[in-house]
This record gives structure tokens, sequence and C-alpha cells, in this order.
């Protein structure tokens, strides 16, 4: 743990400041899956690519 | 106050996140660079001159280097640093992919691509990370870490495979090699991400290698995860390399070869992150348990319906999910059981296990379908061994063992 981890906000405004905090990393780990899917799923889509398929099926295939 | 924050030791351990990014960044680019190795199968032997097996000699080389060197290289990254062995690493990669480039006679070519490349993987892959992982993450971070960086490994593979298609179409395969051999040296900055402090590496009572390796090797629950990991690599090797050629036994079309690996990388991705974060929650042990029952199932399932592309595609995506996610589980137990001091030593022998299991997936594959004239044996070897890892993980005891106090 931390040193900021570890203080703690006894102040009038704490349980904000907690929830300002806990919606701001949710925020990130939202944009970090939706980074990661669309990432994937681009990576995805040069597979499909109908020139790449083909010179891919054709590498692969020499193989067998 | 003042006091406490000026006299704070330094931290002794990496913070999660370089580990992480650094650990990711490597393996994605170590495990991906290896994937597409395949593609140059074609250009390289039209171009030489020399026969398919010349090539695939060396890929063997290739595979066995890596498992045989995957224990020293290790040993000397618990014992010397990872950072050290993932520098050497690097270097052996950049150098083996241009020597692969430039070899003209098929010795050069096993000594590059079989021999370097082999050593090369050895030094970049899961076993040192995952070392430096242990050492410095939480115990109750540690698997969901290693499935973070199995993860990024997959993705390097199915990343890797339409970049290096890209690259031989649009540089010639042989300018393609030097790329990526420069690509290989980005390892090296990563690397010293991962310098651990001597006071992470080295806390505690010290165990010798030997100690180490015999307190493992004597303890049956390694011996079983060994067994497990073995049936790992004889099924996703078989299957990765012979089911482009059963399909097209089968007359199915290439095209529906490609998208089924296109779909295993996919869903590999999410596989390995899903089985590292379930390790957090349930017992490792009924997850491998649980991975190589369902893949029995997803063999059975296959060779029973009639053979179609949809049949194809929806076992090319159960058996993604259910790909390299054994590999983090699998280490996470072991650094549970015998700690972190010689993770990526005893990391290195399971890994072993796994290539021997890889070797005589493609071997028996082949070897079989020339006897029979088909692949059906196999695949039931296939289904046999599945339920038998299944069964040998259940009695793995997880628990830290037992050490007795070193006397004097």
């Amino acid at each position: 743990m931390t040193a900021a981890e570890s203080t703690e906000n006894t102040g009038p405004d704490a349980g904000s400041s907690g929830r300002r905090q806990h919606t701001y990393t949710r925020c990130w780990r939202i944009a970090g899956w939706l980074v990661a899917v669309a990432a994937l799923l681009l990576v995805f889509a040069a597979y499909r690519r109908p020139d790449m398929m083909m010179q891919m099926a054709q590498l692969m295939w020499s193989c067998f | 106050m003042f006091a406490s924050a000026i006299d704070r030791p330094a931290p002794t351990t990496l913070s999660m996140r370089q580990v992480l990014f650094c650990g990711a960044m490597i393996v994605t680019m170590s495990m991906g660079i290896r994937h597409g190795f395949g593609l140059w199968l074609q250009p390289i032997t039209m171009d030489r001159g020399w026969s398919r097996e010349t090539f695939a000699f060396a890929l063997a080389i290739q595979n066995l280097a890596w498992g045989l060197a995957g224990p020293f290289a290790g040993a000397i990254a618990d014992r010397f640093g990872a950072w050290r062995v993932l520098l050497v690493g690097s270097v052996l990669y950049g150098l083996g992919l241009v020597f692969m480039g430039l070899a003209t006679s098929g010795l050069a070519f096993t000594g590059s691509a079989g021999l370097m490349l082999g050593l090369a993987q050895s030094g970049t892959t899961y076993a040192v990370v995952y070392g430096v992982i242990g050492r410095n993450v939480a115990a109750d971070k540690r698997s969901w870490a290693m499935g973070v960086t199995a993860a990024a490994g997959s993705f390097g593979q199915f990343l890797m495979v339409p970049v290096e298609n890209w690259l031989i179409g649009g540089f010639g395969w042989q300018n393609a090699l030097f790329v990526l051999g420069c690509l290989s040296l980005l390892i090296i900055p990563l690397a010293f991400g991962l310098k651990e402090h001597k006071a992470a590496a080295l806390t505690g009572h010290q165990q010798s290698v030997g100690e180490a390796l015999l307190e493992a090797f004597r303890y049956p629950s390694f011996r079983w995860l060994m067994a497990g990991y073995f049936v790992c690599g004889f099924q996703v090797v078989f299957i990765g390399v012979h089911m482009p050629s059963y399909l097209k036994d089968k007359g199915l079309s290439p095209d529906v070869a490609t998208t089924a690996l296109a779909l295993i990388g996919l869903f590999n991705v999410f596989g390995t992150y899903a089985a590292g974060s379930l390790g957090q929650r349930i017992p490792k042990k009924y997850i491998l348990s649980s991975i190589y029952l369902l893949r029995s199932i997803a063999i059975v399932t296959f060779l029973t319906v009639p053979l179609s592309p949809t049949s194809v595609y929806v076992f090319a995506a159960a058996m993604g999910i259910l790909w390299l996610s054994t590999v983090p589980p699998t280490n996470a137990t072991v650094a549970q059981i015998f700690g972190v001091q010689y993770l990526s030593m005893l990391g290195g022998f399971v890994f072993l296990s796994h290539q021997i299991g890889s070797f005589l997936g493609v071997w028996l594959g082949g070897r079989l379908y020339d006897a029979t004239g088909s692949y059906d044996v196999v695949w039931w070897i296939a289904v046999a061994l599945g339920i038998f890892a299944a069964l040998a993980n259940l009695p793995v005891r997880e628990a830290a063992i037992t050490r007795l106090a070193p006397a004097g």
C-alpha cells in the first residue's frame, strides 16, 4: 500500500471525494476494456480482409 | 510524521504497473514474433531450394531448445536477475532473426532459426517474466497479474500473424525478418523496467538450487502439474499444426482453417485473462481440471457432430478460450506451493514437460496419420490425455510447502 492510499480523508467531504475517486477509477477501467476489445476486433478485421486471407491461406496451406 | 517520511526505506519491490507493463510488452513481442514463423515456410524453401523437412527440422529444434534451455534460463534469472537474461535473450532473438534471413545452408538455418531463436525464447518468455511478477506482485493479485501477462502473450500471437504476413507481402521475406530482428531489440529497454532490487529477490531463508529442485521433484503436486502441462502441450500443438490438414482432408476450404486459427487467437486472449482472474477466487487445481475436461468434451463434440464451417468455428472459439488458459493457474500454483525464489527455474521445468508434449503432439500426429491414413487415433489420444490431466490436477495441494528450519 502506498502512502497516498494509506492516508485517510476524515474531513466533511470525505464521502464525496471517495465517490469521485471510485467513479474516476471505474471510468478508467471501462475505457481500458473498451480499448482492449476495440483492438482485438481491429486485429480480427485484419484477418478477414480478402487479400490478407488469400495470402495467408496460401502461405499456411503450403505447410500441408 | 516527517521522520517517518524521510526514514522510509527505498521500496524493495517494483510497482505492479511497471512490472505488468514491461512484462506484458516483452511477452507480446517474444510470443508474437515466433507465432507466425509458419508463414516463412513457402518463401524460404522456394528461394533457397530447400525441402520442407529442412525448415520443419529447424523449428522442431527451436521448440526443443526453448524447452531444454528454459530451466537454465530460469535458474540464471532467479540467481542473477531476470533483466540480464532478458537482455541476452533479446540480443539472441535479434541476431537469430537476422541470421535466419541470411542463412544459405540447412545447417546455418538450423543454428539460427532453430538453436538461437529457441535459446532466445527461453530467455524472453513466460518463465523468466513470471519470476519477476511472483517476486513483485502481492500473492492476492499474482494469479490475476499472470493472467494479464499471458493474455498479452496471446494478443501478441493474434496480432503478429497478420503483421508478419503484411511484412512478407510488402518488403519480402528476408527484409521482414530483419524488421522483426530490430523489433525484438525493443525488449532491451523493457528489460530494465524489470530490474529488481536485490532485497526483493533475496529475502528469508535461501535455498540452494539443488535443494529447490529436490524439494520440487519429490513433491507429488509438482509432478502432477508437470503431467497436466505435458497434456496441454500435446493438445494445443497437435491442433494448431494438424487441424488445417485435417480440415483439408475433410474437404473444407483453406479460408475455414485460416478463420479457425484467427478465432482461436481471438478467444485465447479472453481465456487466458479469465483463467488468471478466476485463480484469485477459486482453487487453481479446479480451474486446471475443468480446462482439461472441457477440452476433451470440446474435441469429442467436434468429432461427433457433422463437420461444417460452423462446427469448425464453434470448436475454434471453444478451444481458443481453453488454449493458453492453463499458463496462469499452473505458474501461480507453483509460486503458491514453493514460493518465488526459484519460480522461473521451476516454471522452466514445468514448461519443459509442456514442450515434450508439444513435440509428441506434432510428431505422433504425423506418424499415426501416415500409419493409419487419418487423424482419428490422435484425436482420441488427445481426448484420453485430457481426461487424465483433469484427474491428475485434482490431488494437487496448493498450500505452501512446509520447510524445516535449517540447523544451526
